[in-house]
């Protein structure tokens, strides 16, 4: 009997999980190139009162035995790294991937984080960075009296310098792809962080073997599907309810075995 | 006198059982692939065959007075829970309810109906809990499985690209799914039951089969273990007070 309350805590704890991951996707859904997370549950252990397969008292098998199980648990919560839609903006230093691929960001420290936040900004030394003042890498340097900025499909950044007709290329961008994207350490910031399983990042040019596109003035906003957050949402917190029930019910019973000696 | 207090108790006991299965199969209602468990009561009635010295108890009396109930099995219901589009290539369904995606792990081949995989950094198919899927199982030796670049994969589980089989997801059929016992991690492992490689599992990409429990069933089914609990409490009160009366009332002096 106890046994219920802690299996039904189980489901609660889960749901609880559950429901915090929603509410981070939602909260996230205008944000630039955010990626939503989904939380998988696994059954926990069987308790195995008699083992499949054991002999009766009249000679014969068990053909199925008594397992009673002991909740659940989250597996993995995992980022979904599809493809997010498409926004229009009109300032010519958004950029959105179209395809597979991540922006490379130099972290101070040294480090090399992934983006698939395109919306970038020119400091007061000309270099490209994030919102957060973080440099895009390789770094591209726009010199100060030029106008114009534009990034190719391929990469190329180019701007146009006062007299000259013909734009002049500064730079190129490149991107980093990743066998197992899920496996990539979320830092926060919409930066993504390289981990053992996520695989080595392959670098190359935007169009090129798998890469995606480049373009501008356009942004990735969020893959949040609010139809599919609030339904889960819904879900998640009848599961809750549910599970509670069943504590409710544990415990009521408790206090029915509590009342057998009067 | 006594025997009416255990037979009740075992009644207690079978409520009891009850509710922590119940209460398992809610904890999972949202659990991928998760299948309930059904618990089976039989009536424990000891037989002359096995115990032929007692001979209290093969006397059609105490037969009667010593039947109690047992868990005699905790059936899994195998039936196929509702399919949900989630629109990732990676995770699959499978709506033929005998067959099973085959994963290897550390203590041997095990089966699962859950289908939300991923890929690991050597672009390996596997579960959530990184084990790896496992192809043909026909074959003596099956491996895991290798994406190559757009793929596609057929309703049989075949790896497809540009139209040409390169891979196949090592899905298991069995002839009855008696012989499965759950493990924990959506996973079950074969007593005594060797599978052979599904010639029509159904497998659906980018779908993923939810568990079948139907949690109006289940809160049902918790409220009626519950009041039946109520029950056997009444049943041993009674005979405590019936006792009660016989040993302080009967037999007192006027």
């Amino acid at each position: 009997m106890m046994r219920t309350l802690w299996t039904a805590a189980t489901g609660m704890t889960a749901q609880q999980t559950n429901v915090d991951t929603i509410a981070n996707n939602l909260s996230n859904v205008n944000n630039v190139g955010f990626k939503k997370s989904r939380v998988l549950f696994d059954d926990l252990m069987y308790q195995e009162v008699r083992r499949a397969g054991a002999i009766t008292a009249a000679g014969l098998e068990h053909p199925t035995g008594i397992e009673i199980g002991l909740g659940t648990k989250v597996t993995a919560i995992q980022k979904i790294h599809s493809q997010g839609s498409f926004q229009y903006t009109g300032n010519n230093m958004d950029v959105a991937i179209e395809g597979d691929g991540y922006f490379q960001i130099a972290l101070p420290d040294g480090n090399i984080a992934y983006t698939r936040s395109g919306a970038f900004q020119i400091d007061g030394n000309g270099n490209i960075t994030t919102p957060n003042g973080y440099l895009l890498e390789p770094a591209i340097v726009v010199p100060e009296d030029s106008t114009e900025i534009s990034f190719a499909e391929d990469g190329t950044v180019s701007v146009v310098l006062p007299g000259d007709e013909e734009p002049t290329e500064i730079g190129a961008i490149e991107l980093a792809r990743f066998i197992n994207p899920s496996g990539l350490h979320a830092m926060g910031k919409n930066l993504y962080l390289v981990t053992g399983s996520s695989g080595d990042p392959q670098v190359g040019v935007p169009g090129e073997d798998g890469f995606g596109v480049l373009a501008q003035n356009i942004l990735e906003m969020s893959n949040v599907s609010l139809v599919e957050e609030m339904v889960a949402m819904i879900t998640g917190q009848r599961a809750y309810e549910i599970n509670s029930k069943a504590v409710q019910t544990g415990d009521d019973m408790l206090q029915v075995v509590n009342n057998l000696k009067r | 006198m006594l025997n009416g207090l255990y037979v009740a108790t075992s009644g207690l006991m079978m409520q009891s059982r009850r509710v922590e299965n119940i209460a398992n199969n809610l904890a999972n209602v949202n659990t991928t692939g998760y299948k309930k468990d059904v618990p089976v009561f039989t009536e424990y009635f000891p037989t002359e065959k096995e115990f032929p010295q007692n001979f209290i108890r093969t006397t059609d009396y105490n037969k009667a007075m010593n039947s109690t109930v047992k868990m005699s099995e905790n059936k899994t219901d195998f039936s196929i829970g509702y399919l949900r589009e989630t629109g990732n290539k990676l995770d699959f369904a499978l709506t033929n309810p005998n067959t099973f995606f085959t994963v290897d792990t550390p203590y041997g081949i095990r089966y699962t109906r859950d289908g939300s995989f991923t890929v690991n950094e050597n672009n390996e198919l596997v579960t959530a809990e990184g084990y790896p899927v496992l192809s043909n199982i026909d074959d003596d030796n099956p491996q895991p499985i290798v994406l190559p670049q757009n793929y596609t994969v057929s309703e049989t589980g075949t790896i497809l690209v540009d139209g040409a089989a390169m891979d196949q997801l090592g899905i298991a059929y069995f002839e009855s799914t008696d012989n499965l016992q759950k493990v924990g991690h959506n996973l079950y492992a074969a007593v005594d039951a060797i599978p052979t490689q599904a010639e029509n599992p159904g497998v659906t990409a980018g779908y993923i089969e939810g568990s079948n429990v139907n949690a109006v069933m289940e809160m049902v089914r918790m409220i009626d273990a519950m009041r039946g609990f109520e029950t056997y409490q009444k049943v041993i009160q009674s005979i405590d007070s019936i006792n009660g009366t016989a040993i302080n009332t009967v037999g007192k002096s006027v």
